[in-house]
């Protein structure tokens, strides 16, 4: 028994979250000549771009890698850009995979969150890709161990944080078609609250010697709190597990892992109580 | 008794529409006109309530802006009710408008997979069903073209391939069955049919009451929103069909009312009829009269009517002859009746006005527009003094007649069948 408006009880819509997922996987390189290689090209030509400008002209210095031997910018830079990768991916294409459904949904009755799942699950799957290349990479550098298989639970609790937000942010879009570029803009200031292009190190108070004199210079942050604002970043959280377990070989503090779980689940819980109870209006405005 | 449960069951449902001039689009305008709302409500549907039996095959009638399509989307789950709420029990399918559920930039084949998932089937099982339906619907290779490519004719043919190959437990169908070739509709048709013989629901939507009366076992009537009856097809059609006439009355009487404000002398003469004759006497006007002898501006089909010339002698009239002519809207000539046919001389009309009634017991003629073409000769018939050809118009309402094909009523009586 189906009951309007709650008929999703009872009706199976795994399908359709199959269908979109497939179709925004077959729609993400149609034609385009590289096909699938641009999901390797892409992440690529990013870290190319940020390790020329971070790590050649800022002269950023990534921390030692587990096994001390290596200390290649453009790795460490990479393991972060993974999961902001998936993250930002998530909440931008939120807002196209509801907008790309309205129409349709106008016309037949299917509940539109699973535009947004098979979207979700497309950019899962395109992330593998760069899972299986930072593999590579760290065999290559003999920088890996069983840690590394704990990577894909941290993209996946990324990707469902990220999906929350993507829920709310595609209603609102959905309502105030301004709302893509504010989100444009928080995305932006968001990737460097996040220790991606730099260390987290870089913001941490300086080592001091024995009678309290600090070794280094400390960073002039102009009185803003910005250790603060990166370590109480849910987002760097996410990032800096990925560090752990890919480049330190760590397996992440318990705090951490709290803070991702919680992060992971009351994010998308939230978002989906708000997309349900909001999108039917969303549909029914002609 | 335990009673099976509806397949549908609607309780007190109501939609309000929100009109709005213009809707704010950005934050900034939302931000301007806080407190402009300027909004009008519209409510499409006023407190209904009704279910519909499982198996039935059920029709939902009413003129445009009934309702009734609202009713048919909100069942389908595309809105959402206002108060009220729609039980539904089975899986719906639902062939709503042109190219309903179809996203124009996917081939037909995709749209097909998505219509499918939509209606929780996995693609393995649509795998299966897809070269039924592109048989089916007839469109060949096209399967493999863009939707947004076909006709119109396609797209309801693949909907309804579709539709009725995803078995479903309900089918609403929205008057899309009027497009389409006359064999596609017969397969419809028939594969509607198997569908109901296998128990599936089906919810028909349409102002026709022809097709409705032919095919549903039950009729929920709406006008303006409301439900006005719910029962079965033939005695709810016929309630409709009722009112109809009756506006369609209304409308006429208004319309001739608006006529005679621009001073017309006849409330239904046709303007440029062509008219002949030496004049001495001649028709005035025609009025037709129902049984109790008030003013009417259309016929009952099967109901006693009675046709007044009037008319207006410059002279004394010896014996002339008053003829009609009833010709079909197409020009087909249906009747030609006088005086003398029927067996009656007029006197010598004095001059000055009066009349002549010409009156039928039953209106043979069936619904349609007719018109009439009213003559008067002198009684050798050799000479005209007025003719006017398809002067008035003749509207025919569906009336008492129990017939309804074709114009005229034949009136015939039937036997069982008689085995030799």
């Amino acid at each position: 028994m189906m009951t309007n408006p709650d008929r999703r009880e009872g009706s199976n819509f795994i399908p359709l979250v199959i269908n979109f997922a497939q179709r925004e996987m077959a729609a993400r390189y149609k034609r385009s000549l590289l096909g699938w290689l641009w999901s390797l090209l892409n992440p690529a030509s990013t870290v190319l771009i940020y390790s020329l400008v971070f790590g050649v002209f800022l002269r950023t210095e990534p921390p030692e890698t587990a096994n001390g031997q290596a200390e290649i910018f453009a790795v460490y830079l990479f393991t972060g850009l993974v999961v902001w990768n998936l993250f930002n991916g998530v909440i931008n294409g939120s807002m196209d995979w509801l907008t790309g459904v309205m129409d349709l949904r106008k016309k037949a009755y299917f509940p539109t969150e699973t535009a947004i799942l098979g979207g979700a699950i497309a950019a899962i799957v395109q992330t593998c890709f760069e899972i299986a290349v930072l593999f590579v990479l760290m065999l290559a550098l003999g920088n890996v161990s069983w840690t590394f298989l704990l990577l894909p639970f941290i993209l996946l609790g990324a990707a469902s944080f990220g999906l929350g937000i993507g829920l709310v942010v595609a209603i609102l879009n959905a309502r105030y078609r301004d709302v893509r570029y504010l989100i444009g803009i928080v995305l932006s200031l968001q990737f460097f609250l996040v220790p991606i292009v730099y260390p987290i190190g870089l913001l941490a108070d300086p080592e001091v010697d024995e009678f309290g004199v600090p070794l280094t210079e400390p960073i002039d942050t102009y009185g803003l709190p910005a250790q603060e604002i990166v370590r109480w970043n849910p987002v760097s959280e996410f990032v800096q597990a990925a560090h752990d377990v890919v480049y330190f070989l760590e397996v992440p503090s318990l705090g951490r892992v709290a803070i991702m779980l919680v992060a992971a689940t009351v994010s998308p819980a939230l978002g989906l109580r708000y997309f349900r109870k909001r999108s039917m209006e969303i549909s029914e405005e002609l | 008794m335990a009673r099976t449960p509806p397949a549908i069951s609607i309780d007190g449902v109501s939609k309000k529409f929100v009109l709005r001039a213009d809707r704010a689009s950005s934050i900034k305008e939302a931000f301007l006109r806080r407190n402009k709302t300027e909004s009008k409500d519209f409510w499409a549907l006023k407190d209904v309530s009704f279910d519909i039996p499982k198996g039935s095959f059920y029709g939902i009638i009413g003129h445009n802006g009934s309702g009734k399509s609202t009713l048919l989307r909100l069942t389908a789950g595309i809105h959402k009710p206002t108060t009220g709420s729609i039980t539904t029990n089975g899986k719906i399918s639902a062939l709503l408008e042109l190219g309903s559920g179809f996203h124009p930039d996917l081939t037909g084949r995709e749209n097909v997979f998505l219509n499918g998932a939509m209606l929780g089937l996995p693609k393995k099982q649509m795998e299966r069903a897809i070269d039924e339906i592109t048989d089916f619907s007839g469109i060949g290779e096209f399967i493999d073209a863009p939707v947004k490519v076909y006709s119109s004719g396609m797209h309801v043919r693949l909907g309804f391939a579709i539709a009725v190959h995803v078995e479903p437990e309900i089918l609403l169908v929205d008057e899309v069955l009027a497009v389409g070739d006359e064999a596609f509709q017969r397969k419809c048709f028939d594969h509607i049919y198997a569908l109901r013989r296998r128990g599936t629901t089906i919810v028909l939507v349409s102002h026709d009451a022809g097709t409705m009366e032919s095919l549903c076992d039950e009729v929920a009537w709406l006008d303006h929103g409301e439900l006005q009856a719910v029962g079965e097809a033939s005695p709810t059609i016929e309630m409709y069909l009722g009112r109809v006439n009756e506006q369609e009355n209304k409308r006429l009487i208004a319309e001739a009312e608006a006529k005679e404000l621009e001073a017309l002398a006849e409330t239904i003469s046709v303007d440029d009829a062509e008219r002949r004759g030496s004049g001495e006497i001649r028709i005035t006007s025609v009025d037709l009269l129902g049984p109790d002898g008030s003013k009417r501006h259309s016929a009952l089909s099967g109901d006693p009517l009675t046709i007044r010339l009037n008319y207006e002698a410059a002279s004394k009239i010896t014996h002339p002859v008053f003829g009609l002519g009833i010709y079909h809207e197409n020009g087909t000539h249906l009747s030609g009746p006088n005086n003398r046919l029927a067996g009656v001389e007029q006197p010598v009309i004095p001059k000055g006005s009066g009349y002549v009634d010409v009156t039928v017991d039953r209106m043979p003629l069936l619904d349609g527009k007719y018109f009439i073409t009213t003559g008067i000769y002198s009684a050798d018939l050799l000479h005209c003094f007025d003719s006017w050809d398809r002067s008035n118009r003749l509207i025919v309402q569906p009336g008492s007649s129990e017939e309804r094909y074709g114009m005229v009523e034949f009136g015939a009586n039937w036997s069982e069948a008689v085995p030799n």
